[in-house]
C-alpha cells in the first residue's frame, strides 16, 4: 500500500506539472488514459516519442551511422510512443502507442515489464529493447531517450526483483545526467524565487523535472517531520529521498532535515559552483559530486544520530531501568527454571507410579488367571464322590453297572494319567488328591480282579464237572466254551483299564484265565483223544499188518472184515479210488466248512457243533490217518478261536487305550453280547510286529493248550504203531493244517505243529527203512514161485501214496514220498533179480529164474499202468520192468525150445556157424566131419513126428507149470508164452529146413522128418487137449 | 485141464481177434488205461488183467491182445482154447479186414467147436469217417447172419469201448450162470436117476 501510495504520489507528481504544457502528453492521457473511474484504470508516468527500425540488422546500423538525418530517421519508421502507465493496483505496463491522426492514438502493443528480457544502448539515440523479439528504437533526442531510459530503469528497479540485462548501459552516467538536469531545474526554481531564474538551453527540457523535484522534496520534508511510518518502498536507490522509508528512516529522515539546510543556506552557494561548473558539461564530474555529496551526507547523519543519543539524559534513565527490568526478568527467569526442575521431577515421580500401578494390574490379572487355572486344575482333578461310589460299590454282574464302571474307571484314569509338570504335581493339594484317587483306584482294581479271578474259577469248575459235557462213544465234540467266552468279553474294557492302570493284577488275571481254561481243555482233550483212539479207530488186530506193509504176512485183496467196520482196499478200478478213501472228503468239507458263512457264526458267536464234531456212528470206525486228520482240524481251530479270543480279551495285539475301546462303538457294543458279536474269532489273523506280545500270546497259548501237543503225538504214535503207512496220511494232514496258518498269528500252533511234523517225518523215514529191510530180508526168506509179494504190495501202496497226496503236488511229503519210491523201488528190482536168481523151486533153475523176472516185471509194469501211478520219479523204473519182461520172456521162449529141440538146434547153429565164419560156401559144410549128410541124416531122425509130438505135450505142461505154479492168481502169461513157443518152434523148423536146403545138395534128400504141418497139428492137438471153463 | 486159480473173484476171459493194424490193442490199452496210442507196434501177445465192477458184482477181466498177423492159423488154437468170449476187429477203413472177419469167426468155431461162443463183431476207427469202406449195413447184415451183435467202435475217441466189453462180459456171464444151471440140473437128474 504504501509503495502504490508513494508510487501515485510519484506518478502524479511526476505527471502533474508536465500534463500542462506537453501537448502530446496532454493528448496521449485524454485518448488512451483518461478514464480514471474505471478499476482497470491507468495513470501514463511518462512518454518518449520513438520511431522503430523495422530490422535490426547492418541497414540499421549503416543508417544510424549518419547522424542527424530527420529524414533518414523518419524512413525508418513512423512515429510510435512509448508510454509508460501504472495501474491503479500498482501494476506498471509498458505501451507502443501509434498516432492514427491528428489528436487520436491507438495502442498498438502492451508489455509488463517482466517481459522486457534486455535492455542495449546502442548510442546516443538509438537503443533496442528485447522483449518478445529485439526491438530497436530510436529518439529524437539522446535526453529524451535517456530521461526515460532513466525512468524505465527505476521503475523496473522498484518493480522487478531480477532487472533485465542491461547492455552497454552506464548507470552512474545516466543518473548524474539526470541530476545535472534535476539541479540544473532546482537551480532555476530557486532562482526564481529567490532571484533571477537561471535562463539555459536545458531550462525547457528540465523545467518540468526540476519543478516536481522541489515539490517532492517538499512532501519528503513534511513527512520526515511526521516521523511517518516506515515504507517497504524500494525507491531508495540513494538518489530519490522520496523512498527512504527503510528501518533506517529516521537518519534518512535526519539527514534530510539536515540536507535541507545547506540546501537552503550554504550549499545554495555551491550549487551555483556546481552549476557553474555543470555548464562544462562534464558528466564525470556530475557523479562525482554525487558521490561526494552522499559521503557527506551520511557522515553527517551518523554525527547525528550519535549526538542525538548522548545528549539524551533520558536515554540513560531509560537504559538503567531497563537494565533493572532486565535484572528482574533474570531473577523471573531462573525462579521459573527452578520450577520447571521441580515440575521435571514431579513428572518422572508420576510416571514411575503409573507404571508402578500398570505392573501391579498386570500381576493382579496374572493372579486372577492363576486363580482360575488352579480352579481348573481342582476341577478337571476332582472327581465327583458319584463315581467313587461307583467305583467301590457298584455290582460287576449287570450290562449296565458294566457300563457304568467302565465310564467310572475311565474317568479316574483320566485324571490319574494326567500330565502334570513337576509344579504342579508337587502342589499339596494336587498330590492329597491324586493319592485319594489312587487309593480308590487301586480298591477297585482289587475288587475287578477279585470278581473276575472268582469268576473264572467258579466257571472252570463249574463245567468240569458238567456232566452234559462228557463225551461218549459215537459222541466226540470238542464243545468250546462260547459261553465262557461271551460272558468275559463283557469285561473287555475293564480289562483292559486293568491293563493300563495295574498291569501285575492284570497279568495275574492272565494266568488265572489261561490256568484254570487249562484244566477244562486239557480234560476235553484227553478225553476226545481218547475216545476216539479207543472206539473210532480201525486197528489192525496185528499190529503193521497190512498191504502196505511189506513184510506183512498179508498178500491178499479183497475185502478185508477188521473189527467189524469193512476197510476196502482200494484194488479195484481206479475211479472208485477217491470213493474208497472217505476221509479226503470229509475232511476237506471241514477245512472249507468255517470259510462257508464266517459271519453267520461270529455273528450268532455260536460255533456250530458239526465243525467241532467227529460224525461217526457208534460202532463206525475211521482209519487211522482219518481220524488224525479230523482231530488236528477240529483242534487247531479250536486253539487258533481261542488265541483269537485271548488277544481280544486281553486287547493282546492291538495298541488300544480304554478311552479308545469305550469311544468307539464298534468294538464297545452295548451290553455283553454287542461286544461279542463284534469278535471275529474263526479268520485268521496276521502276526503282529510287536515281538512281545507275540511271544507272550505264545507263552499263554502253551499253557493253555499244553495237553494237546501231548495228545496229538500219543495218538501218532499210536497210528503209527498200529500201521506205519499212516503217518504219511497224518503227515500230509499236519502240512494242510501248517498251510492254513503259516501267514497268520498263531505262533503257538506254527511250533506245535512244525514239531509234529518233524516227528511225522521221522516216523515215515523209520519206516521206509524198515520196509527196505524187509523187501532186503525177503531175498532169503522167500522161495515161492509167482508174483512176489513186494511187487504185489508196491502198486497199491504208490496208489495209496498218490491219492494222499493228490493236490498237494508242492509238499515235503510229495519229495519224501518220490524219494522212498526211489529207494524201494531200487531195492524191490534188486532182490527181485536176486531172487529169480537164486529160486530152487524150478526143476530148471535156469528157467525159472526167468519166470521169476516176467512175471514179477510183467506184474510192475501193468499194475503200475492200471493204477495210473504216474510218477516222474518211477518213470525210468517202468521202463525198466516192460524191457527186463521182455527179453527174459524172449530168452525163456528160446530156452525151453532149446530144450525140446537141442540136438537139431545144437546141429544147425554148428553149421550156421561155420557158413558164417568160415565164409566157405555153404555146400562145403556137407564135406565137414561133424557137419557131413550123415551126421545130418542121424541128428535128423532123432526127432520123429511122433517124439516131437510127444516132447511138445511134455513142454506145454510144463509151461503150463511155470506160470501157472503160484496158489496166487496168475499173471495170464501161460497164452503168452506158449504163443511165443509156438511161433519159435515153426521159425526153428523153417530154420533147420533152409540150412538144409542150403548146405546139402538136393540129391541127398535129406528132410526134417516132422513137417509144419504136422507141427501145427500138434499145437492144435494140445489146444485142444486143455478145456478151459 | 487147465489149473484153475483159487481167485475170489470170477475171471472172465476176453480175447481180441482180427487182422494186423484194425485196432486190438489200441482198444485193449484204451479200455484198460484210458490211453489212446497213437503209434503202431505190431503185438505178438499180451495179457492184461483189472477188476471192475460189473453190474454190482466185482469180477475180473483177463485180456489177451493177440496179433493178428500170424503165419499159421493153428497157432492161435491154443489160445483160442483159453477163451470165454470174443471181439472180432475189423477196420472200418480196411475192407480186407472185415472180409477176413470170416475166417477168424470160422476158426474159433472150428478150434471151439462151439458156435454159440460169445463173439461180437466190431468196426474199429469208427472216428476216421471219411476213408470209411465198410458200410453199416454190410457188417451189420454179416452179424446177423453170425447171430452175434454188431458195434462200431473208435479206439481213438473211447466212443462204444466201454459198452463192447461191458456186453461181452455180460455175455461171458450169462453163459456161464447158465452152464451153471444146467450143471445143477445135470446133477439133479443125475441124483434122480441115482
Amino acid at each position: 500500500m504504501a509503495s502504490s501510495r508513494s508510487r501515485g504520489a510519484l506518478t502524479a507528481s511526476m505527471a502533474g506539472p508536465k500534463a500542462k504544457d506537453d501537448p502530446v502528453r496532454q493528448q496521449l492521457i485524454q485518448a488512451l488514459f483518461a478514464d480514471s473511474s474505471s478499476s482497470t484504470a491507468e495513470t501514463m508516468m511518462t512518454y518518449v516519442k520513438i520511431y522503430e527500425e523495422e530490422k535490426a540488422g547492418k541497414d540499421m546500423k549503416v543508417l544510424a551511422g549518419k547522424k542527424g538525418s530527420t529524414e533518414r530517421t523518419k524512413m525508418l519508421s513512423k512515429p510510435r510512443y512509448l508510454c509508460l502507465t501504472v495501474k491503479s493496483n500498482g501494476k506498471v505496463r509498458l505501451h507502443k502507442v501509434k498516432k492514427t491522426s491528428a489528436t487520436s492514438y491507438h495502442i498498438g502493443r502492451t508489455w509488463h515489464l517482466d517481459e522486457i528480457k534486455s535492455i542495449e544502448n546502442v548510442d546516443a539515440r538509438r537503443w533496442t529493447v528485447v522483449i518478445n523479439r529485439p526491438y530497436a528504437w530510436v529518439t529524437d533526442a539522446p535526453e529524451l531517450k535517456s530521461d526515460f531510459m532513466m525512468m524505465l530503469l527505476k521503475v523496473l528497479r522498484s518493480n522487478l526483483k531480477r532487472l533485465p540485462t542491461l547492455i552497454n548501459i552506464d548507470e552512474p552516467a545516466l543518473a548524474t545526467q539526470f541530476n545535472v538536469a534535476r539541479e540544473a531545474a532546482a537551480g532555476t526554481s530557486n532562482r526564481s524565487q529567490r532571484a533571477a531564474p537561471i535562463p539555459g538551453g536545458i531550462a525547457n527540457s528540465t523545467g518540468s523535472f526540476v519543478q516536481d523535484f522541489e515539490n517532492r522534496l517538499s512532501i519528503q520534508t513534511e513527512r520526515m517531520k511526521r516521523s511517518a511510518a516506515p515504507s517497504s518502498s524500494s525507491l531508495n536507490s540513494g538518489i530519490t529521498p522520496g523512498g527512504a522509508n527503510s528501518p533506517r528512516s529516521d537518519q534518512s529522515g535526519a539527514r534530510m532535515i539536515e540536507e535541507q539546510e545547506p540546501l537552503d543556506e550554504i550549499a545554495l552557494l555551491n550549487l551555483e559552483e556546481l552549476l557553474y561548473d555543470m555548464d562544462l558539461a562534464s558528466s564525470e564530474d556530475g557523479v562525482a559530486l554525487e558521490t561526494r555529496l552522499m559521503n557527506e551526507l551520511s557522515a553527517l547523519e551518523m554525527t547525528n544520530v550519535y549526538s542525538i543519543i548522548e545528549s539524551d539524559e533520558r536515554i540513560k534513565d531509560v537504559m538503567s531501568e531497563l537494565d533493572k527490568g532486565i535484572e528482574e526478568l533474570d531473577d523471573m527467569d531462573s525462579w521459573l527454571s527452578l520450577y520447571r526442575q521441580e515440575l521435571d521431577s514431579m513428572g518422572d515421580d508420576i510416571r514411575q507410579i503409573e507404571s508402578q500401578n500398570r505392573g501391579l494390574q498386570v500381576q493382579t490379572s496374572n493372579q486372577a488367571s492363576l486363580l482360575r487355572e488352579l480352579e481348573n486344575l481342582l476341577l478337571s482333578i476332582t472327581i465327583p464322590d458319584s463315581v467313587l461310589e461307583t467305583l467301590k460299590k457298584e455290582s460287576l454282574e449287570r450290562d449296565s453297572s458294566i457300563r457304568r464302571l467302565e465310564e467310572a474307571s475311565a474317568e479316574i484314569q483320566d485324571v490319574l494319567l494326567t500330565k502334570f509338570d513337576e509344579d504342579v504335581a508337587g502342589m499339596s493339594a494336587v498330590h492329597n488328591r491324586m493319592e485319594h484317587y489312587s487309593f480308590h483306584c487301586d480298591n477297585f482294581a482289587g475288587r475287578l480282579f477279585e470278581f473276575l479271578r472268582t469268576k473264572i474259577q467258579n466257571q472252570a469248575d463249574h463245567y468240569l464237572n458238567d456232566k452234559q459235557r462228557s463225551l461218549s462213544k459215537g459222541y466226540l465234540v470238542m464243545f468250546g466254551y462260547q459261553v465262557v467266552e461271551r460272558y468275559f468279553i463283557a469285561y473287555r474294557g475293564l480289562i483292559l483299564w486293568l491293563r493300563e492302570m495295574d498291569s501285575r493284577r492284570f497279568t495275574d488275571l492272565q494266568m488265572q484265565y489261561v490256568n484254570n481254561m487249562n484244566r477244562l481243555y486239557r480234560k476235553e482233550i484227553k478225553e476226545f483223544f481218547n475216545i476216539l483212539s479207543t472206539h473210532h479207530v480201525a486197528k489192525l488186530e496185528k499190529p503193521d499188518d497190512s498191504e502196505f506193509v511189506f513184510g506183512s504176512s498179508y498178500h491178499g485183496g479183497g475185502i478185508i472184515a477188521r473189527g467189524g467196520t469193512a476197510i476196502r482196499e482200494s484194488l479195484s478200478s481206479p475211479s472208485d479210488l477217491t470213493g474208497r478213501i472217505p476221509w479226503r472228503k470229509r475232511s476237506t468239507r471241514e477245512i472249507q466248512d468255517p470259510n462257508v458263512n464266517p459271519s453267520t457264526r461270529s455273528h450268532t458267536g455260536d460255533l456250530g457243533e458239526s465243525s467241532r464234531k467227529i460224525e461217526v456212528g457208534q460202532e463206525e470206525k475211521l482209519s487211522i490217518d482219518e481220524a488224525f486228520a479230523q482231530a488236528l482240524t477240529i483242534m487247531t481251530a479250536l486253539a487258533s478261536r481261542e488265541q483269537n479270543y485271548m488277544s481280544d480279551l486281553f486287547t493282546l495285539t492291538k495298541m488300544m487305550s480304554m478311552r479308545m475301546f469305550l469311544d468307539d462303538p464298534q468294538l464297545n457294543g452295548n451290553g455283553s453280547t454287542a461286544k461279542y458279536a463284534q469278535l471275529d474269532l474263526e479268520t485268521q489273523r496276521k502276526p503282529t510286529l510287536d515281538l512281545k506280545s507275540s511271544k507272550r500270546l505264545a507263552q499263554l497259548m502253551g499253557i493253555l493248550f499244553d495237553g494237546l501237543s501231548v495228545e496229538l503225538n500219543n495218538f501218532a504214535e499210536m497210528g503209527v504203531k498200529n500201521e506205519s503207512i499212516q503217518c504219511v496220511g497224518m503227515l500230509i494232514s499236519v502240512e494242510r493244517a501248517q498251510k492254513e496258518i503259516v501267514d497268520s498269528d498263531q505262533g503257538f500252533l506254527i511250533t506245535m505243529l512244525a514239531q509234529l511234523h518233524t516227528k511225522l517225518v521221522g516216523m515215515f523215514e523209520k519206516y521206509v527203512e524198515e520196509q527196505l529191510k524187509f523187501i532186503e530180508e525177503a531175498r532169503s526168506k522167500t522161495k515161492r514161485k509167482g508174483v512176489l509179494p513186494f511187487m504185489r504190495i508196491f502198486p497199491r501202496f504208490a496208489q495209496r501214496m498218490e491219492a494222499l497226496l493228490e493236490g498237494n503236488e508242492s509238499t515235503e511229503a510229495r519229495q519224501l514220498i518220490s524219494a522212498a519210491y526211489d529207494k524201494l523201488v531200487r531195492v524191490m528190482f534188486e532182490s527181485t533179480e536176486a531172487l529169480a536168481k537164486e529160486t530152487v523151486d524150478f526143476d530148471d533153475k535156469e528157467q525159472g529164474s526167468h519166470v521169476v523176472n516176467i512175471e514179477n516185471m510183467h506184474h510192475f509194469y501193468s499194475e503200475m499202468r492200471l493204477r495210473k501211478v504216474k510218477v516222474t520219479k518211477l518213470e525210468s523204473y517202468m521202463k525198466y520192468a516192460k524191457t527186463s519182461y521182455e527179453s527174459h520172456l524172449e530168452t525163456y521162449v528160446r530156452g525151453v525150445v532149446r530144450r525140446s529141440l537141442s540136438k537139431l538146434l545144437d546141429f544147425f547153429d554148428g553149421v550156421e556157424g561155420l557158413v558164417k565164419t568160415k565164409t566157405s560156401a555153404s555146400e562145403d559144410v556137407g564135406f565137414h566131419l561133424t557137419y557131413n549128410k550123415a551126421a545130418l541124416k542121424k541128428v535128423v531122425a532123432l526127432y520123429p513126428p511122433s517124439v516131437v509130438r510127444k516132447d511138445l505135450l511134455h513142454l506145454y505142461r510144463k509151461v503150463e507149470k511155470h506160470f501157472a505154479s503160484s496158489d496166487e492168481e496168475q499173471e495170464g502169461l501161460l497164452q503168452v508164452a506158449w504163443r511165443g513157443i509156438q511161433e519159435e518152434f515153426i521159425r526153428q523148423h523153417e530154420r533147420f529146413s533152409r540150412l538144409i536146403r542150403e548146405c546139402y545138395p538136393a540129391e541127398a534128400n535129406v528132410q526134417m522128418e516132422f513137417s509144419v504141418q504136422e507141427l501145427l497139428g500138434f499145437f492144435s492137438e494140445i489146444a485142444k487137449s486143455h478145456q478151459y471153463s | 485141464m487147465g489149473k484153475k486159480a483159487k481167485q475170489d473173484l470170477p475171471l472172465h476171459k476176453v480175447i481180441m481177434v482180427g487182422s494186423g493194424g484194425v485196432g486190438k490193442s489200441a482198444l485193449t490199452l484204451q479200455y484198460m488205461y484210458g490211453d489212446f496210442v497213437e503209434e503202431y507196434d505190431p503185438t505178438k501177445a499180451d495179457s492184461y488183467r483189472k477188476k471192475i465192477t460189473l453190474d454190482n458184482h466185482e469180477c475180473q477181466i483177463d485180456i489177451l491182445d493177440t496179433a493178428g498177423q500170424e503165419e499159421y492159423a493153428a497157432i492161435r488154437d491154443n489160445y483160442y482154447r483159453s477163451g470165454e468170449g470174443f471181439l472180432c476187429v475189423f477196420s472200418l477203413c480196411e475192407y480186407e479186414s472185415f472180409v477176413h472177419t470170416q475166417e477168424f469167426k470160422d476158426q474159433i468155431a472150428r478150434v471151439l467147436g462151439d458156435d454159440k461162443i460169445p463173439f461180437i463183431l466190431v468196426g474199429n476207427k469208427a472216428d476216421l469217417g471219411h476213408l470209411r469202406k465198410v458200410n453199416r449195413e454190410e457188417a451189420a447184415a454179416r452179424a446177423a447172419e453170425w447171430d452175434c451183435p454188431y458195434i462200431e467202435t473208435s479206439a481213438k475217441t473211447r466212443h462204444n469201448v466201454e459198452e463192447v466189453y461191458t456186453v461181452l462180459m455180460r455175455k461171458i456171464q450169462d453163459r456161464k450162470e447158465s452152464a451153471k444151471e444146467r450143471e445143477r440140473k445135470n446133477k439133479k437128474g443125475k441124483c434122480l436117476l441115482l
